[in-house]
């Protein structure tokens, strides 16, 4: 079984522990194991773009020197580290910023010892072990069970650093749902922003936000939206009103986890709002 | 978000930066990138957002006061939101 660095972070060992849980067990039964990094710290949560604040990349830093030292690969699942991670990373490897990366190197003990491919947990699915693979251990499809995949800003964006997926339409979470046995639908706001952290000072501005992907995800027919970051999870999931036929919002490491035969008290659905269970219940996948 | 990025780019043009940096919106981009992505002329807003938030945060004002984050919020509230409000915020 390959084994890759795990990055978790702080959200994924506390309030996004289903995130977590289900990754970990869920990559098992694909084929792969998420080793977790010893001493990881802080990812600095947001990328700071002031070009002189070098001293807010030294977190990241410390956390890629330290991957570097174990391998060439570094695998996150919070949408939030992934961002910052890989434009920290890009900012030590980019040919021509080797005077600064030098100057960032110095600031941390630990020595960076080669470059380190920063990955999305849905990049090894993708790249690493491949759709036809990940479809050979879904045993139980999804069936039909018709997915909104919201994707959000820090996944996707900027698109020349993150090269993940198209920045505005990206397909990735929509593949792994079909292949999961879900039917993804169209979904206009699926690259918009939740207010991210504006939820801490102005919950009303993060709200309106969430509200209307919510919106544009049910006028297309979904049943469930599914999320790849817990600030984005929250937004969605937390500061709406639960009135009838409001859409559930998951993980979409919770519906991984489902089609890959994990039993229900291991997908963590006490930390969704609403009535999951139910709503899983009915469409015959619990 | 007022001004929205057009317009702000427009008051930069006009040398009226102090209008700018009055403004709610600065605080309230999050640097979610889709303007610069969709813009023509490849004018990256966030950066400039950032770069006015950073001239009002060097001078030592704050706009997020971490004392007055509640305790059901604190309770509730993933903590990857706290260290970027006050990072992108505060001093």
């Amino acid at each position: 079984m390959t084994k890759y660095t795990y990055y978790p972070g702080c959200t994924l060992y506390t309030k996004a522990r289903s995130l977590d849980l289900c990754a970990r067990k869920a990559a098992e039964k694909v084929g792969f194991q998420l080793v977790e990094m010893p001493s990881w710290n802080c990812c600095g949560a947001i990328y700071n773009a002031t070009s002189d604040d070098l001293a807010a990349q030294v977190g990241p830093v410390r956390n890629l020197a330290k991957a570097s030292q174990l391998g060439s690969t570094l695998v996150t699942l919070c949408a939030a580290c992934h961002n910052v991670l890989k434009r920290v990373q890009n900012r030590l490897d980019q040919p021509g910023n080797e005077v600064e990366s030098e100057r960032l190197k110095t600031f941390v003990d630990e020595k960076y010892e080669r470059p380190v491919k920063v990955l999305h947990y849905l990049e090894v699915l993708k790249n690493e072990i491949g759709w036809d693979k990940v479809k050979e251990k879904v045993t139980k499809p999804l069936g039909k069970l018709k997915v909104a995949s919201y994707y959000g800003c820090l996944m996707v964006r900027p698109k020349e650093v993150l090269s993940f997926d198209d920045p505005e339409n990206p397909k990735v979470m929509d593949d792994l749902m079909r292949v999961l046995g879900a039917e993804p639908t169209r979904f206009d706001f699926k690259a918009e922003c939740c207010g991210g952290y504006l939820v801490v000072n102005r919950r009303d501005v993060a709200k309106g936000a969430s509200q209307k992907i919510l919106d544009n995800a049910k006028a297309w027919g979904a049943d469930a939206v599914v999320t790849t970051c817990p600030l984005c999870q929250y937004n969605l999931d937390k500061l709406r009103a639960l009135t009838d036929g409001a859409l559930p919002v998951f993980y979409f490491t919770q519906l991984l986890g489902i089609a890959v035969g994990l039993g229900q008290d291991e997908l963590g659905l006490e930390h969704n709002s609403g009535d999951p269970v139910g709503f899983l219940k009915s469409k015959g996948l619990l | 978000m007022d001004p929205p990025p057009s317009k702000a780019i427009r008051l930069l043009q006009l040398g009226r930066a102090s209008e700018l940096l009055e403004s709610d919106g600065i605080w309230m981009c999050a640097s979610c990138l889709v303007c610069g992505t969709r813009c023509p002329r490849a004018v990256d807003y966030a950066r400039i957002a950032e770069a006015c938030r950073a001239i009002i945060l060097r001078s030592r004002q704050s706009r997020v006061d971490p004392d007055t984050v509640t305790a059901p919020d604190l309770e509730e509230i993933p903590q990857q939101a706290f260290i970027a409000a006050f990072r992108k915020s505060s001093v």
